[in-house]
């Protein structure tokens, strides 16, 4: 318990001693993370509006689609390795 | 809670223009002449982050409206007391000269379609429609105004025409009428009904605003997109509207496609001619 | 004499996500056929509308894993997702959350073994967008850490940034990420690659006080640290897990880069 304890004043004299929040994107493990400024805003998820039906018609309705729809076209041709899961 | 105590929070007048995440930066950097803005309420309902930060700023230099599509008021479903919350927190941050919905119900046993869907127009329809408003009015300590539809279908037991429903619900519920120029056009075309004895149907005094857009032609049907210009007919029906109605504020919405902002500038330029000429 | 409102409003949800096909024959009864179209062909225009406007809102929320598998595919993808979560919200925003289940369980989707990872990475994305601001006098309120006495420094809990969202995956799904960004630059060949055998990685999303987003690979300390934080534990627990020896350091760094934006002190009797 003691332990503990020591380790908590420990850490919480050397975590104050570093000083508060200053640089906000310092990177943490010192691995580079990815960052996008504010200029790289989303789209409102309303911006379709009060006239959602301008989104209409992309969607498949049916959704018993033909099989060849179900085949990926994307890019994920890029990834590679790992194991397949449920490979036949 | 008395009526009468019901004014809107400052005033906006001419022809405004809804506003979309794509001309954030625009209007702050330019500041564009533009007399008001209506902004969708239902962009910034978790209250944080940059979406409600641009709101926040825009609102600091121009007054504006919020507009929604959630409260759901035709639906079976009580109203929504959670979003009803966020939506008053809304308000009181924005301070929206006008806050308004739509006929029409959105979501049922709790399930919601995020669309715009017709009601009959019933006896029925029409309770359960003047309870919802008259609870949000109360739950948000203010009048509140009601849009008319697109639609392309109607009910065959139906008992009275919208018009006639829009009215009732209005002076039942003691709420304003948002209307759609557009919608009404929309919805003449695909039903066959008379889009000038529709707006001479309305009470004068409770048009409060108009809205503006643009449709599509999709086969037999006119579908509302607002991915267009305002049509020809629209702005000649908007005449006749500002004719029986005065100059009523108005705004231009652009929700598909959306282009420049200079053309939605000289959209609403144009209804502005047309407000002036009806002064 | 028609349906009830309640029957009409049922049958019609149930008509377009196709739950009860005898629901549907009583409601085209009820509308009239006009436009030159037969009843279920304008129950159709709605339908149209609402699915392209659920699916539309799904490709703003997911557009990388839109953009791995393809439009086409996607669209069909989340068709079936539609009908099997219904939204509970009226916050479109809200809609989506359980997405990376159904990715995970779609078969077609099977060999794509990162997709759900990657649907889950831009939930994250998605919600730390839209978190609650964090709170300037709650950060300042940190300094006042030095003023806990002793024998209660146990009981402190701190705050994760609101926007702070952890994910954990076998695969390095933040570089699947990034390739797909619309603003990605090939500077080299093979840059636009991702080899899945790089392994497993600790993702926080969070969003910064210029509202700039990130996405920070953690060590497993920082995760275990972070993970921990956000499921509320206390300092004497947090102090007991695996990353007590780094606990210094940790707790520096997380203050300092703004993941850590208060604290409060629990009631509990140590």
């Amino acid at each position: 318990m003691s332990d503990t304890k020591t380790i908590m004043s420990t850490a919480l004299a050397g975590a104050l001693a570093l000083g508060l929040a200053t640089a906000s994107s310092t990177a943490l493990a010192g691995k580079p993370g990815f960052e996008k400024c504010q200029g790289v805003a989303k789209a409102g998820m309303n911006d379709c509006g009060t006239s959602k039906h301008g989104c209409a018609g992309q969607a498949s309705v049916d959704g018993d689609a033909e099989e060849w729809v179900y085949v990926p076209e994307g890019t994920c041709n890029k990834i590679v390795g790992g194991k397949v899961k449920g490979a036949k | 809670m008395n009526k009468t105590q019901w004014t809107p929070t400052g005033e906006v007048s001419g022809a405004g223009l809804g506003l979309r995440s794509n001309h954030y930066q625009h209007i702050l950097d330019s500041k564009p002449d533009v007399p008001w803005f209506e902004l969708l309420s239902d962009n910034y309902m978790s209250g944080g982050g940059l979406p409600i930060a641009r709101a926040e700023a825009i609102r600091d230099l121009y007054p504006v409206t919020l507009h929604g599509v959630g409260m759901s008021l035709g639906s079976i479903d009580p109203l929504n007391l959670e979003y009803m919350k966020r939506l008053k927190l809304l308000v009181d941050r924005l301070e929206p000269v006008y806050v308004s919905d739509h006929i029409a119900w959105v979501s049922v046993d709790g399930k919601y379609t995020h669309d715009l869907l017709p009601l009959p127009y019933t006896l029925e329809s029409k309770q359960v429609v003047v309870d919802r408003i008259s609870q949000a009015q109360e739950l948000l300590g203010r009048q509140i105004l009601v849009e008319n539809p697109s639609s392309y279908l109607a009910f065959n037991f139906s008992d009275m025409d919208e018009q006639v429903f829009l009215t009732e619900v209005v002076a039942e519920s003691g709420c304003g009428i948002l209307l759609d120029v557009n919608n009404v056009y929309v919805s003449s075309m695909n039903h066959g009904f008379s889009a000038e004895a529709y707006l001479m149907g309305l009470p004068k005094e409770r048009v409060k605003e108009i809205h503006l857009a643009g449709y599509e032609q999709k086969g037999s049907y006119l579908f509302d997109t607002h991915g267009h210009r305002v049509h020809q007919p629209v702005w000649e029906l908007y005449q006749k509207t500002l004719e029986l109605f005065g100059a009523v504020p108005t705004l231009v919405e652009w929700d598909t496609d959306v282009p420049e902002f200079e053309v939605l500038q000289g959209e609403a330029q144009k209804a502005q001619f047309y407000l002036d000429k009806a002064r | 004499m028609g349906m009830s409102l309640k029957e009409l409003q049922r049958s019609f949800y149930n008509s377009v996500f196709r739950k009860n096909k005898k629901n549907d024959v009583e409601l085209n009864e009820s509308v009239e056929p006009a436009m030159d179209l037969e009843s279920d062909q304008l129950v159709n225009i709605y339908r149209e509308s609402i699915l392209g406007g659920l699916t539309e809102a799904l490709v703003q929320i997911y557009p990388v894993c839109a953009k791995l598998v393809g439009e086409v595919f996607f669209s069909n993808m989340v068709v079936g997702y539609m009908r099997e979560y219904p939204s509970g919200s009226p916050d479109l925003a809200d809609y989506g959350y359980d997405f990376s289940n159904y990715v995970a369980t779609f078969e077609p989707a099977m060999e794509l073994v990162y997709l759900a990872d990657v649907a889950t990475l831009e939930w994250g994305w998605h919600r730390a967008f839209n978190a609650e601001d964090v709170s300037s006098s709650e950060v300042s309120a940190l300094a006042s850490l030095t003023e806990v006495p002793e024998n209660k420094q146990g009981d402190i809990c701190f705050v994760l940034t609101p926007s702070g969202y952890l994910l954990r995956s076998a695969y390095p799904v933040h570089k699947i990420w990034n390739i797909n960004q619309t603003d990605f630059a090939v500077e080299k060949e093979g840059d636009d690659c991702v080899n899945l055998n790089e392994g497993p990685v600790n993702l926080i999303v969070w969003r910064n006080s210029e509202f700039g987003m990130r996405i920070d690979v953690l060590s497993d300390d920082e995760y275990v640290f972070l993970e921990a934080i956000s499921e509320g534990k206390s300092f004497a627990e947090i102090a007991t897990l695996s990353c007590a020896p780094k606990l210094s350091e940790l707790l520096g760094r997380c203050m300092q880069t703004g993941l850590l934006v208060g604290f409060n002190l629990t009631q509990r009797n140590v």
